[in-house]
């Protein structure tokens, strides 16, 4: 039964898209938890609507253009955070709103049906192309180049944002740097998880991860290992139990979580 | 005794109002020095002034031979900003600083721990250190590349009697070594703690003011 979902071309283009976006927010998600951003992913996701509508207006990928709406967002969000008084959740709820506002407003200029807008809503597995599965690919190597290079540096700034200030670590550049690749991994897991639950995949195994591992570096491996392990078991899942893939894998991802904190806490007692 | 820090004439102002008022401030090394105030007197800005975190308004942060100052000061900031659910352990901890820093590490994190009598804590993860451990720790990471300055912000906050008497012990002979100490408290009650050698200064009004603790 297995062996028959290999020979189905759109699920091995979910199953591919789906390992490569696990490792992709499997790593970014442990510095989103860590620096307590959770927020930021929810948000350029609503955002992301107003490309993607924007996309389907014109008849183009409305990826790209989500991901350029998630890149602008992600800049205006850093800069507000670097440049003002403003809270860092309350930019993400403004500029979040104003997005999804003209996403709507552009939607209901839109006379025809779309279905397209559903799985960007949702998440499906049959609307993931080879394209976003090469998306995914490039993303991933830019993560992994970027996490390689500049580990020390951003793990010191996590951990402690002014000791790093003091050290000459430029902070802000890796802010922006960080915050933009977080957007362009939830845009590009956006058509697996669906815009509403997309940020389960950056949030629940770095969760896992922070309350397992031993030291930091074993958080980003438990952190992917998490992701990887049950967002392939929830796309297998959706498929045979005919559901929509982002929801089989959050409700997935978040039982498994809770089901080992019960049992953390009941070793712990 | 060699100057390392002078500030002349020193203004901060933020939306417009005066934070700090023209201070002259000039720190030797091995100078024990204790600023001292009340919530929103200046006490972090001038630390940050000195880090070279932010830019006075007017006046200048001199430093030895126009070296970035930052290279030579071991900073440990308020331990209640750091997040102690942060899943690190003390090794990573010091590796992190030897890498980060453009100054090198010529000790393991083991062996520089021992001189801190806090080698036993090296594979902990930070929330399993108790608040007095955490606070050694965090001098200890300050340490790690031999700055000859150390600046410590609040380091007694959250401290039982006990820890604060043994970090005013490492505090001292950190500075019977040699070391420059910057110890910023909102708290009088530490300056009696002191040895009489240290200098006592409070910010009031803006305005950094010698004051004798001894009297």
């Amino acid at each position: 039964m297995i062996n028959d979902i290999f020979q189905l071309e759109f699920m091995l283009r979910a199953i591919y898209a789906g390992l490569l976006v696990s490792i992709t927010c499997g790593v970014l998600g442990v510095f989103v938890v860590l620096r307590k951003q959770s927020f930021i992913a929810d948000g350029v996701a609503h955002a992301s609507l107003a490309g993607i509508a924007i996309g389907l207006l014109l008849g183009s990928n409305p990826i790209l253009w989500a991901v350029g709406v998630a890149i602008i967002m992600s800049i205006l969000l850093t800069y507000i955070k670097q440049n003002s008084t403003i809270s860092f959740d309350s930019s993400i709820g403004i500029l979040y709103s104003f997005f999804f506002a003209i996403g709507i407003l552009v939607i209901s200029s839109i006379n025809s049906y779309k279905p397209d807008l559903i799985s960007f809503l949702f998440g499906s597995l049959l609307s993931i192309t080879w394209i976003e599965v090469i998306y995914s690919l490039v993303l991933l190597v830019a993560v992994v180049i970027f996490i390689a290079i500049s580990y020390s540096k951003i793990v010191y700034m996590t951990f402690d944002i002014e000791g790093a200030r003091v050290r000459g670590v430029n902070v802000k550049l890796f802010e922006y740097v960080l915050n933009i690749l977080v957007s362009i991994a939830v845009i590009v897991s956006v058509k697996l998880m669906g815009v509403v639950l997309v940020t389960a995949l950056l949030v629940i195994p770095a969760t896992f991860a922070k309350l397992f591992a031993r030291n930091f570096s074993q958080v980003i491996w438990l952190s992917c290992i998490y992701a990887v392990f049950v967002t392939t078991i929830g796309i297998l899942a959706s498929f045979f139990l005919d559901l929509p893939s982002g929801a089989t894998v959050v409700v997935l991802q978040t039982l498994v979580l809770a089901f080992f904190v019960l049992i953390r806490s009941i070793r712990y007692k | 005794m060699k100057e390392q820090i002078k500030l002349e004439n020193v203004e901060f102002k933020y939306l417009g109002n005066n934070v700090l008022n023209k201070i002259n401030l000039s720190i030797n090394e091995g100078d024990y020095i204790f600023i001292t105030g009340g919530n929103g007197s200046g006490k972090s800005t001038l630390i940050k002034l000195i880090l070279g975190l932010i830019k006075p308004s007017s006046g200048q942060v001199k430093t030895k031979k126009d070296q970035f100052i930052a290279d030579n000061i071991g900073y440990v900031s308020q331990s209640q900003s750091i997040d102690k659910d942060f899943p690190i352990t003390v090794e990573e901890l010091i590796l992190l600083e030897c890498k980060v820093s453009k100054r090198t590490c010529s000790l393991s994190p083991e062996i520089h721990l021992a001189r801190f009598n806090a080698e036993h804590l090296i594979n902990k993860k930070i929330g399993e250190l108790s608040g007095g451990e955490l606070q050694k720790v965090l001098i200890g990471r300050a340490l790690v590349t031999e700055p000859t300055i150390l600046i410590l912000d609040e380091p007694t906050n959250n401290l039982d009697k006990q820890a604060r008497e043994n970090l005013y012990s490492l505090l001292r002979h950190l500075n019977k070594e040699g070391r420059t100490i910057i110890h910023v408290t909102h708290s009088h009650f530490e300056l009696d703690n002191q040895s009489k050698n240290a200098i006592y200064l409070e910010l009031l009004d803006g305005n950094l003011v010698k004051i004798n603790n001894h009297d």
